[in-house]
């Protein structure tokens, strides 16, 4: 018997995740530092406090930036 | 007294802006800034790389403590983008409990090849983003119109091009500058108005000074330089000198010469009569 997951997309990625993941585990499984990116899904930002109760859906598309060098 | 800028709620000990973008290795970017003599640097909102081998991010060095960061909405086409990235540079910015949370640096652009400014789609950017409590730096072509514009917009500063970016082209058009000057200040003499972009050269940055901007941004003119972290050096001092000038007060331009030694008691003569000393 297989978990069930959904489908989501991260980052352009199409991906599955176990149902109830939070936008936390979901950085945690990238290994990406919290502190220092921000998280949209659907093109809502989830703030930093929400992404340890935020959990994904099924279809969310999930954005994860960070700053980068520029002018 | 300190010459300082004053930025909406920020006030700066120093006038030069500098972009971390373009350098070759982030050690040398860290090195620059810090050269520089910068406290304000601008930077982009991208997507993370997932799963990064080396796990390196700006921020190991760039001390967000030590820096205040200027993010930008660079790479953005149209109002709806700007905003959005924006609003994620602002909650990056808040978890490092960062200043630089409440301002971002405005650049909506027209196309890629010129990366000139779509002047509408700024404004209407501009609106958005000063109702949702930014103070809105713009970037923005050097049309005294739209300028304008942009400050009834109710931008904290407006950032007019002295080229195009990257172009290290310098200020093509001081006249447009001139104007500008002159409209955003009336009546508001504090008025930041900040030379971005197109800086090729120190002297370019003098330049931008003893017009009286307020501010230089620049990148590529440090990041590309053969030897970027003396070209940060250089670049501290022309904004010195530009400044000092501005505020020394250049003399006015003649056509013809005036001696800096007295022609009183002169023993020597002059070739034609109209040299003689009028009295």
């Amino acid at each position: 018997m297989t978990e069930p997951r959904i489908p989501i997309r991260f980052n352009g990625e199409a991906m599955e995740v176990p149902p109830g993941t939070t936008v936390a585990e979901l950085l945690e499984s990238a290994a990406i530092r919290t502190k220092l990116v921000a998280v949209e899904v659907n093109l809502e930002i989830v703030a930093h406090e929400e992404h340890v109760t935020h959990q994904v859906k099924t279809g969310d598309t999930i954005e994860v930036v960070t700053l980068v060098g520029g002018g | 007294m300190q010459d300082q800028l004053k930025i909406g709620d920020h006030t700066l000990p120093t006038r030069l802006i500098v972009g971390s973008g373009k350098y070759d290795t982030l050690e040398i970017m860290r090195d620059s800034l810090a050269a520089s003599g910068a406290k304000v640097v601008t930077v982009a909102v991208r997507r993370e790389k997932m799963y990064d081998r080396l796990g390196q991010n700006i921020l190991d060095y760039i001390d967000p403590r030590e820096y205040l960061l200027l993010p930008n909405t660079a790479g953005c086409y149209n109002a709806v983008d700007a905003v959005r990235v924006a609003k994620l540079g602002r909650e990056i910015l808040r978890a490092l409990e960062n200043p630089g949370a409440n301002w971002v640096k405005l650049e909506v652009l027209g196309d890629s090849k010129t990366l000139l400014p779509d002047p509408i789609a700024t404004i209407e950017a501009c609106k958005t983003l000063v109702d949702a409590g930014f103070q809105v730096l713009c970037y923005t072509s050097d049309d005294p119109i739209v300028a304008r514009r942009l400050k009834e917009a109710g931008a904290t500063s407006v950032m007019p091009a002295g080229s195009p970016i990257g172009s290290g082209q310098g200020i093509l058009n001081p006249n447009n500058l001139r104007i500008i000057l002159e409209y955003l200040k009336e009546g508001d003499p504090d008025y930041p108005v900040i030379i971005d972009a197109g800086v090729g050269t120190a002297s370019d940055v003098s330049v931008a000074f003893e017009l009286g901007a307020d501010g230089v941004l620049l990148n590529s003119a440090i990041a590309h330089a053969r030897d970027p972290i003396r070209m940060s050096i250089a670049m501290k001092h022309a904004a010195i000198a530009g400044r000092e000038a501005f505020l020394a007060g250049r003399i006015p331009r003649r056509l013809y010469a005036t001696a800096s030694s007295p022609e009183e008691g002169v023993i020597t003569s002059r070739p034609y009569t109209s040299d003689r000393p009028s009295k």
